[in-house]
Formats: structure tokens, sequence, C-alpha cells
């Protein structure tokens, strides 16, 4: 989803931060190793025993939206719902692969189009137990108009009859069945989906008390969560404070070992520094509202001799770039926007942005497990040479540069920081570009209207699939919204039309790469940065690790005498 | 006296519809579509305009408007957008960190500004007057948020004396509201100044003065005590304000007031909130004004109504 | 001193109306507010820096110098080449808190003309002409009053788009109703004296008697105000660009580059101290030098 990287002021926005990772000594992304200082796959916790209890203090930077899983569709939610609820699937510890979660094992048909799961036996904290009928309600309250919820895009119209629910046209969903008295699960698709697995672990799609969601208003059920999870709300004070305590019978046996976690809304990043320096905070920078420590703390973290050592890092999946518009203004010229990719000098976008990004050359981040290319071809290569891209703006005509506007969001300061560093790089090739700095509310509208002649965004994973990034910004029916530079070539739709429904591998990897050497040798964006997650962890705090698709392992981690 | 407060409440009732409605058309005339902010990047125009129809945001600007009045008017503040919350209940959960803060933030201001004050006035025109004068103006020349940010790092953290930021009791409202207090005290110790030199050249004082009463009884028997007036007067509407949430405070210290939430929602377009803390915070203003005007006619017998 | 103040009583009661004070009681009060030539000094400092900013720079004050951040990609500490240190994007702190001057008092100037022009407007019109004209214009100024003063100017620049204009506009439009109701209460004492009615009565023009009589005894508290505005508009800036709405990059302002400032304060805190120190000296110069004025003008007036 596009994304501000950061919502200090902000505390609420539509946007999900599913930070995607290639970690140290995962397979899938050796270039994320460079980057990493400490072995977050292997943290210190090995070879010691972990011990149970005790209290974890953090910082929340804003309040919890939402606690619905339903309505989950915002980082510091997103956080909360994963404590609080399980899903059928989910990831691997710090990878991207999927295993079974509240179902024990699942099975799925030939055709790709029937998926069978097992549920396991678990109970929701008021003890009843975890049915069929769980999940089934909770896919009927995703697709219920009245929830608005964000999930409905990702399970319409793939999963069978989903739409004629959506629409009022049926009064269950088809292809939804519970067997075997409720503990099987078995769902039927339209096509074949090979991102479904995906789709499955997001928080939309968890367990639900179909006995609590009968009882209770919509708005309760938002403040107040009946879920599986390791931890259960044991009190909050709006605004202030929200008390997570233990789930003694939490169905994965031995977790967690934390006896409570404590969130404190502060949406000071000043003072979130100083607390954790303090020892009074266990993390700085954890998923909660953005990509890890606040942009304002992370020099002082990793200038000092004793916090650099404390700091985690791990590539997103996520691109950093500047969109040009296809369609009106000098840019949609494809000559103008080849000769802005030399225009930029990349490195010095990582530096201003302190090192917690790489240098990006591709839409596809290398965090990706699949699509992105070691080595692009001749004529969607750019580097960094603003002689060259003012003598092919001359070519294209413009040998005195032009005026133009480029848009950026008011809510994270590295955004305007990058813009204003862009903004340096394009004078020094003659292009004036005067900065539109708004309300992430405001930029976002704006944006979708595919107007904007150039503006300064992150696209940060849905999930791990190429599909997500190519399909969801390039395909000309994704125009305005997502695909808001207003590219479009039949060329790549159909490219990328053909993947969408292809068996996962090398012939579906193949597409999105062609899909991907055509867009960028069309230069519709320029990518300058794939950011770097970033997390200081206290050195008392065990078991820490920075997964991939997920938030914080808060159920894995626990307090080491200190 | 009783046709000057039924004037005077219908007076306030048209300020604070004038600011509903100002304050609707700037709503209004952001452009941003709050139903694709809820609904996020993978939702269908569809389902966006079904949304747009169902918050009521495709009707025509008289008919929101009107009926936000009308819902407000039953006592309904509307639905947060984002939040989920009836927006009275969201303004009710930072009713008391806010009304905290005004306290203590207001304390501040008369605990540094008083004395000064008083200083400034017995020695007039005397350098002691200059330099206090300096110090507070300082106060007042200094962007808000450099204070706080300087009493965060060396009180609280250097020196470790209250917490460094967050919402919770006392401890956590000291620093924001000691920033307040620097920050605004001058407008406090010039107002007294200025009215116990006014007063301490007065003929009766000079008559006591001449009768031989002691100089501090004189000082703060008579003199402070008549000067203070106007003090009270603005230090009435001073809390007014500050009762709607202070801003730029709240954000510096991670402080879950009112104004926090008033700025999170303008930027997230949240517009019944943007409404309902707007709202609030002038209903505050009018209300301490109207107290001011009739505590003047009280304390002031030359005021007729 | 009481001779002073004795005489002062004597001039407060002889000479309450009209306004127009005789030069040497003027000079008295300058010697007995030292500190009013302090505020003079640094307003004139303040407008010498803006008018020759480009003759002081020793960069171009928006240029990014790629050995203008370390190699963390932090600011540097002021050294010889940067003598104020450099910002976050590898700029020279010095030049851009020079031009920042230029910014900061075009805010603090324009935003005032505009407040001047409304409320002196506004206020003549209700105290002149009264009755109905009078209680619409005073009621409107009840709602400016009332308005919550951030969140009115951050949702406007939110509805109206970031532009220095419109910060202008913004501030500018927030600050017209005390303008206008001491305007109006100075008109109505005004049209109170004697030699008006006589004016009157004589049949003098609305207009003669406006800019001959009334106009010239309005002067005193608006310039005073206006001096005040003009400090505290140029700290509202300050505020707006710490909440993300001043100033557009890439221009400098004393309230951008604050904004920029805190952020890093804790490892830093040159790019805090230097447009911080100069903002102070500035809003304190026309601070002083409102206070100042207004005690010569007329002693018995506070805020």
């Amino acid at each position: 989803m596009k994304i501000n990287k950061k919502t200090r002021l902000l505390g609420v926005v539509a946007s999900v931060t599913l930070l995607g990772a290639a970690l140290a000594g995962c397979s899938t992304q050796p270039s994320a190793t460079s980057q990493a200082p400490t072995t977050p796959t292997a943290p210190a916790t090995t070879g010691a025993q972990p011990v149970y209890g005790g209290t974890l203090n953090l910082d929340l930077a804003g309040a919890f939206p939402h606690l619905d899983p339903v309505k989950a569709y915002d980082t510091t939610s997103y956080e909360a719902v994963l404590q609080f609820y399980n899903q059928l699937v989910t990831y691997k510890g710090a990878t991207n692969t999927i295993i079974p979660s509240l179902a024990s094992r699942y099975t799925i048909s030939p055709n790709g189009k029937v998926y069978t799961f097992y549920l396991a036996n678990a109970k929701f904290w008021n003890g009843h137990p975890v049915t069929a009928q769980s999940f089934i309600t909770e896919f009927e309250r995703v697709l219920n108009p009245v929830n608005s919820s964000g999930g409905q895009g990702f399970i319409d119209p793939f999963i069978a009859g989903s739409n004629a629910y959506y629409s009022g046209h049926a009064k269950t969903i088809s292809g939804l069945k519970s067997l075997n008295g409720g503990k099987t699960l078995q769902i039927t698709l339209t096509q074949r989906d090979p991102v479904f697995l995906y789709v499955l672990a997001m928080p939309f799609f968890s367990a639900v008390d179909p006995t609590y969601i009968a009882g209770h208003s919509e708005s309760y059920i938002d403040h107040n969560p009946m879920g599986t999870g390791p931890f259960y709300l044991a009190s909050y004070q709006p605004n202030q404070q929200w008390v997570l305590k233990k789930n003694p019978h939490y169905f994965q046996k031995g977790i967690p070992y934390l006896n409570e976690i404590v969130f404190t809304n502060n949406s000071s990043p000043s003072a979130e520094l100083l607390h954790y320096k303090q020892g009074l905070t266990g993390l700085l920078g954890y998923n909660i509202g953005g990509n890890g420590i606040p942009s304002q703390d992370y020099l002082p973290i990793v200038m000092s001799p004793t916090y650099s050592k404390q700091v985690y890092k791990v590539v997103q999946v996520a691109t950093q770039y500047i969109g040009l518009n296809n369609k009106v203004g000098p840019t949609a010229n494809v000559k103008v926007r080849r000769a802005l990719e030399y225009a930029i000098n990349k490195n010095y976008l990582v530096k201003v942005l302190g090192g917690r990004a790489l240098p990006a050359n591709q839409i596809i981040p290398p965090s990706m497990p699949s699509g992105y290319e070691a080595k692009l071809p001749a004529n969607a290569t750019y580097s960094y040479n603003p002689a060259l891209a003012k003598k092919l703006l001359a070519q294209a005509g413009y040998p005195h540069g032009f005026t133009t506007t480029i848009y950026c969001d008011n809510s994270n300061p590295d955004d305007l920081r990058i813009t204003e560093a862009v903004q340096s790089m394009l004078k020094a090739v003659g292009v004036t570009a005067n900065i539109n700095q708004s309300s992430w509310g405001t930029f976002l509208t704006n944006n979708e209207t595919g107007n904007q002649p150039m503006f300064n965004l992150a696209w940060v994973e849905d999930f791990p699939d190429p599909s997500d990034f190519l399909n969801t910004l390039f395909n000309s029916n994704q125009r305005p919204v997502n695909n808001s530079t207003m590219y479009s070539n039949p060329a790549v739709d159909k490219l990328l039309n053909t993947a969408a429904n292809m068996p996962a591998g090398t012939a579906r990897d193949n597409l999105y790469k062609q899909a991907q050497n055509i867009i960028m040798s069309q230069a519709a964006w320029i990518p300058y940065a794939y950011p770097v997650f970033t997390a200081a962890v206290q050195p008392w705090l065990k078991g820490y690790y920075l997964n991939p698709n997920q938030v914080d392992p808060l159920q894995y981690v626990w307090i080491a005498k200190h | 006296m009783i046709s000057y407060i039924i004037r005077r409440l219908g007076g306030s009732v048209i300020v604070l519809f004038g600011i509903a409605l100002i304050t609707f058309i700037l709503a209004y005339a952001v452009p941003s579509d709050p139903a694709r902010m809820i609904l996020g990047q993978h939702a269908t125009l569809q389902q966006v305009d079904a949304l747009r129809k169902q918050m009521g945001l495709d009707e025509p600007f008289i008919q929101q408007f009107g009926n936000y009045l009308m819902n407000i008017i039953h006592g309904n503040l509307g639905f947060s957008f984002l939040q989920n919350l009836p927006v009275a209940t969201l303004i009710g959960q930072r009713l008391p960190a806010t009304f905290q803060l005004a306290l203590v933030a207001w304390l501040m201001e008369l605990i540094i500004g008083l004395p000064i004050g008083v200083f400034m006035a017995l020695k007039d025109r005397k350098m002691t007057d200059h330099v206090f004068n300096l110090v507070s103006l300082i106060g007042i020349s200094l962007p808000t948020f450099f204070v706080g940010l300087e009493l965060m790092y060396w009180v609280a953290y250097r020196a470790n004396l209250f917490p460094v930021g967050g919402t919770g009791g006392l401890s956590f409202v000291i620093l924001p509201g000691l920033t307040y207090g620097i920050t605004g005290a001058a407008y406090y110790s010039r107002l007294l100044k200025s009215s116990m030199v006014d007063v301490l050249n007065s003929d009766y004082i000079r008559t006591a003065r001449a009768k031989g009463a002691a100089p501090l009884r004189v000082i703060m028997g008579h003199a402070f005590r008549n000067a203070i007036i106007p003090v009270i007067t603005y230090g009435a509407t001073d809390i007014g304000a500050l009762f709607g949430g202070i801003v730029v405070i709240e954000d510096v210290f991670g402080y879950s007031g009112i104004g926090q939430m008033a700025v999170q929602a303008i930027n997230n377009l949240d517009t019944p909130i943007i409404m309902g803390t707007v709202l609030f915070a002038a209903v505050f203003v009018v209300a301490f004004n109207f107290i001011v005007d009739l505590l003047y006619g009280l304390i002031d017998p030359r005021i007729t109504y | 001193m009481a001779t002073v103040m004795e005489t002062q009583n004597g001039i407060k009661q002889t000479l309450a109306y009209p306004q127009k004070k005789p030069a040497p009681r003027v000079w008295r009060l300058l010697k007995a507010y030292p500190l009013v030539f302090l505020g003079g000094i640094l307003v004139l400092g303040l407008i010498f820096v803006a008018v020759f900013a480009p003759q002081l720079q020793h960069f171009n004050p928006n240029q990014q110098f790629q050995n203008g951040l370390s190699a963390m990609g932090g600011p540097l500490p002021p050294n010889s080449t940067f003598v104020f240190g450099t910002d976050d994007l590898g700029r020279d702190i010095f030049s851009r808190v020079l031009f920042g001057a230029r910014v900061s008092l075009e805010v603090g100037v324009f935003s005032s003309i505009i407040s001047l022009f409304i409320g002196t407007s506004l206020g003549i019109i209700s105290g002149y002409f009264g009755k109905f004209v009078d209680t619409v214009i005073m009621r409107l100024t009840d709602i400016m009053l009332a308005f919550p003063l951030i969140l009115f100017v951050v949702a406007l620049v939110a509805s109206l788009g970031q532009s220095i204009t419109n910060l202008f506009i913004a501030i500018g439009v927030l600050g017209w109703a005390v303008t206008a109701r001491v305007v109006r209460a100075q008109v109505l004492s005004v049209k109170e004296y004697e030699y008006v009615q006589a004016a009157k009565a004589l049949g003098a023009s609305n207009w003669r008697i406006l800019t001959k009589i009334i106009f010239p005894n309005i002067i005193p508290p608006v310039i005073v105000l206006t001096t005040l505005s003009i400090g505290n508009n140029m700290l509202l800036e300050s505020t707006l660009s710490y909440l993300g709405i001043g100033v557009a990059p890439p221009n400098a302002s004393w309230g951008n580059m604050l904004a920029e400032g805190q952020q890093v304060f804790q490892y830093a805190p040159w790019l805090l101290y230097y447009p911080g120190l100069a903002l102070l000296l500035a809003v304190l110069g026309f601070n002083l030098l409102g206070d100042g004025l207004r005690e010569a003008f007329n002693p018995r007036r506070v805020r």
C-alpha cells in the first residue's frame, strides 16, 4: 500500500505497514545481510533459558484506532490485533514462509482452487471453542459493506460467492463450508490465486467468537477485543495506557513468556528516545506507528557507542520512489522521464536518510522473495549523470528545463528532506520543481486523481509477491487510484494479467521480470531507495527478531535478569 | 441586568453558530476524501461511493451543515470517521488530562507572573524593573516548543526530576505547565505592574502612606487587592482558552489532550472531530468571557448594564 | 520620582484628550524606559540583516553541500567553513539564518499589514457608524476571538494549501479582531469630543471628520498593536512550521529552521540554537519596542 513512512502527528492513517524483510542468515536476500549489524535470526538468546514473567513497557505513538480485526488496516491497530487474535496461517519466525497457525494443517487441491483447513484445538478467552464458523463469521464481516473493511478487496471476488454476498445477493458465502462438525473449514476460490495464503495471514481474517460478535455492538467490539491471542486486554485508559496480560490458555504451549505488556501513549519522538535511554521502555522503533526508530531519534542512537550495538536493521519489502506523471505535463514524454532518471543521485538520498535505506535501481525490492533482478537490461539501467540528463532533456525539447510541482506529505520529516534534496538535484539539470507539501489525507486524495506531475511516495507490500507491486501500481486498470502515475502499456497489462492466475514458480516470475524491464525502460518512476527497518532493543530483552511480514514477536520475547 | 444577560446569551449563541459555520466551511473546503481514507487503497470506487453516501458526504453543503446543526441541538456531536467512537466520548476521554494541564499551566503563569509584576511595580523604572521586564519579555519571545524541548531535556532527562513525556498523573503535567508558564507569565506581570503603578500613585494610597501605614500592608492590603481586578479578568479569559487544549505543548510532550486530538483530526480530515474540538474550545472561551463580563459588573459598581 | 509621577498624573488628567503628546514627554519616557532603545536597535539590526542578506551570506542558502554532511549523514557542527554548522541537508546555517530574517520579517510584516488593514477599516466603520453595522462587526470579532487560534490557522492553511501568501492571509485574517476592537473603542471615545460634536454641528462631512480628526487619533494605538503583532506573527510562523505547515521549502524561515532543528536537538543543538537565538532577538525587539511605544503614547493603557 501507499504509505507515509511515519505517522507522528497523525496518529491514525489509512495505511498498513507490513514490514517485509530479508534477514541476515535468511536465504532469500543476501543483499540485506550487509546492512544488518546484528543477526536478528539468531538473537543473543541462543543457549540461554527463557525466563517467564515480567512486564514489558512500550511507548505507543498514538492510540490504537481499531482493535477489531475487520477494521485493522493501519500500522498501530495491526500491532494490537496480532497480539489479541490469531489467523488460519502465519509467517514462520523471520521468514516469508507460511506455516499453519489456528489451522493445524491444510491441503490445497491440485487445481489450486480448494483449500481445506483442519483447525487446531483452541479457545477464545471466554472459553468458547474455535470452529469453522469463527472464520466464516469473520469473512462475512469483512464482506459486509456496513463494516467498510479494508480487507474486502483482498477476497472479493477471489472467494467463490464473495461478490454476491458483498452486493447483498446472497445470504451466505458459497465458497466457505464448515465440515466435520465445525472442525474443518473449506474455502473454494473462483480461480487459482498464488497469494491466497498470504492474504489469509492478514489480521482481517482472524478467528472471532460468533456469539460474542452477535451479542455486542460493532463499536464495542472495536474497543473490547475477544480473541484467541497470546495476550488479552486487561484494562485500558483511553489515549493513555493499555495493559495486556498473558493468556494462560494460549493454544501454543509454552508461550508467551511475558506476564504483561503496558503500552503508554506518547506521541513525542524526543520523549520516546529519552525513555529508551532511561531504560524505561524495552524497544525503540518497533513497528507501531511506522518504520522503526523515529527519524529524528536514529542518528543519536547509531552515533552512540552503547546504543548502536542494540540496533536491529532489516530491508523492508518496500520501495521509495519519485512518481512521474505518464499522462500529462512534460513527463508524459518518455524522453523527459528517462532524462530525469539520470538527474537523481540515489547514494546521496540514502545518505540524507542516515543510511536507513539501500539505493534502488528497480521497482521490486531485493527483499522480495521473487521478481528482483540482479542485473537489469541496459535500456532499463540508469546511473547518476547530470550532464547526460541535461543533454537528454535538450533532445526531448527542453533545453532550458521546465517548471513543475513535486508533491509530498508532511507526516514524516524524512519525506520533506528527501523532496528538498530531489528539488535541488532537479534544479541542477535546469528543472524548477516547487514543493507542495500537505497532510497525508490531502496528499493521498490529490494523488489518487492521477494529476500530480511528480510526487514522493513509498509502496510497502501487502504480502511478499511481485504482483503486489507491479500489478497494483502499473496495470492500466489500476489507474488512477493505485497507478497514480497513470502508466499504461497494453504489453505490460497482458504480462501482468497472464501472471496473475499462474501457479507460483519461475515461469510466473519471468513474466513479472519482463514487465518490470519494460516499465523501467519507460521510466514510469524513479525508484530511489529500499527503506531499512530499524529497531533498538534493550540488551535485557531477549528472543527478539524482526520478522518479515508481521509485527513484533512479543509473544516470543522474554526479559532477562538485569 | 436580566435583559443584559439575555442579550449577552443570545450573542454567545450567535458567536458559536458563526464558529460552527466557519469551521464547517474550512473542513468542507479541504480537498480530501474521508471515505477513501477509511477504506484504504484496495477499496473499489463503488465501495468508496457507497461509503460516501452512507456518511452523507454526497449531500450538498447546506444540507450537510444543516444536519450537523440539528445533531448538535440534539446533543450529538457526531461520530468520528476514523476512530469509530462518538466525538463526545472522545472529547470526554481527554477531558481530565486537558483540564489538569490547563489548571497547572494557568497556575504556573500566576506563580511566575504575579510576583514579577509586584516587583516591577514597586521598582517602577528602576534597574530591577527593567531587568524583570526584560526577563519576562524573553519568556514570551520564545517559541513554546523551544522552551518545552529544553525543559524536557534538562529537567526531565538530565536532572531526572519529572517524567520525560506522555500522559499520566500530576507529575506528567508539571513540565508542560511550566513551559506554558514561562512563555505566558509576562502577560500577567505587565498587566499587574501597570495597574499596580496606577493604584500606588492614586490619592488614597498616598494618603495611607502619609498616615504611616506599614508599607507591606499598603502594598498587599490596598494596592494589590485593587490592582488585581484586571488580572482576574485576563486570567478568566486565559483559562477559558486553555481549557480548549494547548496544541504545541501537548505535541512536544506527547500529552494526550484535546489540542493533540484536534491537530491529528485536521491532518486526518476527521471532520466531526475537527468540528467538535473547535466548538468545545470556543464554548469555554465564550463562557468565560460571559462570566468575566458579569463579574466585572459585580466588582466594579461604576459599570451599568 | 514622586514629582515625575505627579506631573504625569497631572498630564494624564488634563491631556487625556486629544492623544497627541508633546515631544519632550516622549523623550523623557524613552529615558525612563531604556529597553525601548534596545528594542529599536534589535529591530534595526533585523532589518539590516534582512536587506543585506545577499551581501553578508557565505554560501547560497539553499545549496546542499555534499561535504556538508558527516559520514553518517548527520549535520556538521560549527567549523571554519560553516561558521554556524550545517543542517541535515548539508546547507550552511549561517547563510540560512540571514535569509531566514527576510522570510520571517516578511511573514511578520505582511500578515500584520493584513490585520491592520482589515482591523482598522472595520473598527472605524463599526465605531463611527454604530448601530446595526456595529453589532454585526462586533459579533464577527467575537467569533474570531473565540476561535482556538492555532487550530484556525492550521485548518485554514489545510484548506487553502501551503504557500507563503496563504500563510500571510491565514495569520493576517486571524489577527484583525483585536485591532478592530481597539480602533473601535478609540473611535467611540474620540467621537464624543466636544470639538468633533462641534465640527459635526458646523456641517463637516463624515469623510472630513474621519480623515482629519478620527484617523490621527487612532494611529498611536494601532502602531503599538502592529509592532507587537509583527513579533507575535513571527513567533506564530515558527509554531506553524513546527506543526508542518509553515513556509514552504527550500526557502529558509527561522520557523522552519527551528522546526527542523527541534527534531535533532538532542545531538545537533546548533540547528536549534542559531535560528532560535535570531528569532528570540527579533521578537524581543518588537516586543520591547511595542511595549515602550505603548507607555509613551498612553501611560494608562495595559495590553
